[in-house]
């Protein structure tokens, strides 16, 4: 218990995939403008890292390493990742046509999110077991939904912040990335792996 | 080796059919409901999402078309017979709507734009602006570098002799290129009647120094305002400028041809 604990916060925090290891910058740049918006997405990542990681557990233990196929695990998980954001669109499309409008084209772009590969390649590096496996995605997706809020909350402040021309925009918007990442880095070290 | 290959194609294609069956059940049951409308209005459409019609995407125009009668005729991209048809399904009015051209306005081709320094920098318009125009001695025409044909998404505009041509065939009168230019030298115009007049010249010098720097610019002579009663033309600031309102009747077409051919500089043009 103790062991599936210090995974779901080394995913979600220590080892946070954004502001750590730098996966999954597109959205987390261009869906931080409102904090709704930025939980739906969150969310939509969340139910997609889960998903992505408990069916490519399976299917990378009972298929994959029985038939000697590990040779095409990347094609095996972006098939996997990119049918759960279709089905995610579809639900979303069908339940909440607004944030369907507002999370855009960063709705399909969950497929090409960095975030969800790398996850699922870390979990198969890492050996975990399934119900691990199934607690890092979860982790992973909290982690990616804390560090997309966290901004999307500090830029909507920034709507009322005298900024200097220049860094209007997205300047303004790296540098608050890097000092959140700073951030991030104060809790390095407390958890391995 | 040949179990591998059969083991690869059976376990991708079994899992592509899972998928398959489970996101088209997905699809069945979480099926949204369109109006059947918005979707033959979408087909019509052309599908390049160029924005002209000051909608986001040619979807979210179709959309509202039925939702709030928006005048599909806003659409400068399709053909006449594509309009009518749309304006029959979305049960529109046919409110007249006409095409737009882009027109530039400035007539210097590479022999007339006189240099006033060299210029070395990045070879746009937009680059070029910041370090005083590029160089060129007139500070308003067109510094013939093709921001404008960058932005093109028809192919309609090029650049012939640093100057741009549009190509009116092609062009569907988005106005991507009057936006693109830093200087403003292209309009776009509503071409109402057969042959548009327009001044080729943006020009706000005077005229001794237009005469000096540039051989084909407006001089404010002003005959085409006093060979015009109607005031197809009016000068100001410096500049000539066409009256879109009094020009659109088609039976001073050649009133207003004469008058072009009197202009000393020939920078009246017509599209």
């Amino acid at each position: 218990m103790t062991e599936l604990l210090v995974i779901f916060i080394a995913a979600s925090i220590t080892n946070n995939f954004v502001l750590t290891y730098f996966l999954g910058i597109c959205p987390f740049i261009g869906v931080s403008n409102k904090i709704d918006s930025a939980v739906g997405l969150g969310m939509a990542t969340t139910f997609v890292m889960t998903m992505a990681a408990t069916v490519t557990w399976l299917i990378y233990h009972y298929i994959l390493v029985p038939y000697d196929l590990v040779f095409l695990q990347y094609v095996t998980f972006i098939i996997v990742i990119a049918s759960f954001v279709q089905f995610v669109e579809m639900f979303i499309r069908k339940t909440s046509p607004a944030l369907y409008k507002t999370l855009g084209i960063f709705l399909p772009l969950i497929t090409t999110n960095c975030a969800i590969l790398g996850l699922t390649l870390f979990m198969v590096l890492r050996n975990y077991s399934f119900p691990e496996a199934i607690i890092f995605g979860l982790g992973a997706g909290v982690g990616f939904t804390l560090a997309l809020v966290i901004m999307a909350g500090i830029r909507e402040e920034l709507d009322f912040a005298d900024i200097p021309e220049p860094l209007k925009g997205a300047g303004i918007t790296l540098i608050i990335a890097g000092m959140l990442a700073l951030a991030f880095m104060g809790f390095g070290g407390i958890i391995s792996g | 080796m040949d179990n591998l290959i059969t083991a690869s194609v059976v376990s991708m294609a079994g899992l592509a059919l899972i998928f398959a069956v489970v996101l088209a059940f997905a699809d069945k049951k979480l099926k949204v409901e369109e109006d059947p409308k918005v979707e033959e209005i979408n087909n019509l459409l052309p599908g390049v999402n160029c924005g002209a019609c000051g909608f986001m995407s040619c979807h979210d125009f179709a959309e509202h078309i039925v939702s709030d009668d928006v005048n599909p005729a806003k659409c400068r991209v399709v053909d006449d017979e594509t309009r009518e048809k749309l304006c029959v399904i979305a049960g529109a009015s046919d409110g007249e709507v006409y095409p737009k051209i882009a027109a530039v306005h400035c007539a210097a081709e590479a022999d007339k734009k006189q240099p006033a320094a060299e210029y070395e920098g990045i070879k746009t318009c937009n680059a070029a602006r910041l370090a005083f125009g590029g160089g060129m001695q007139c500070q308003y025409g067109c510094m013939g570098f093709g921001d404008c044909t960058e932005v093109c998404p028809f192919d309609a505009i090029h650049m012939v002799n640093r100057l741009p041509q549009v190509d009116i065939k092609k062009c569907t009168g988005c106005g991507k290129c009057a936006e693109a230019c830093p200087r403003k030298v292209i309009e776009m115009i509503e071409k109402k009647t057969h042959k548009m007049f327009y001044v080729a010249c943006s020009s706000q010098d005077g005229a001794l120094r237009v005469r000096k720097i540039c051989g084909v610019g407006c001089i404010t002579c002003g005959i085409c305002e006093r060979l015009s009663p109607e005031k197809f033309f009016k000068i100001e600031k410096n500049l000539s400028r066409r009256d879109a309102a009094k020009q659109d009747l088609e039976d001073k077409q050649e009133e207003i041809e004469k008058i072009a051919g009197k202009c000393p500089t020939k920078v009246i043009k017509n599209i």
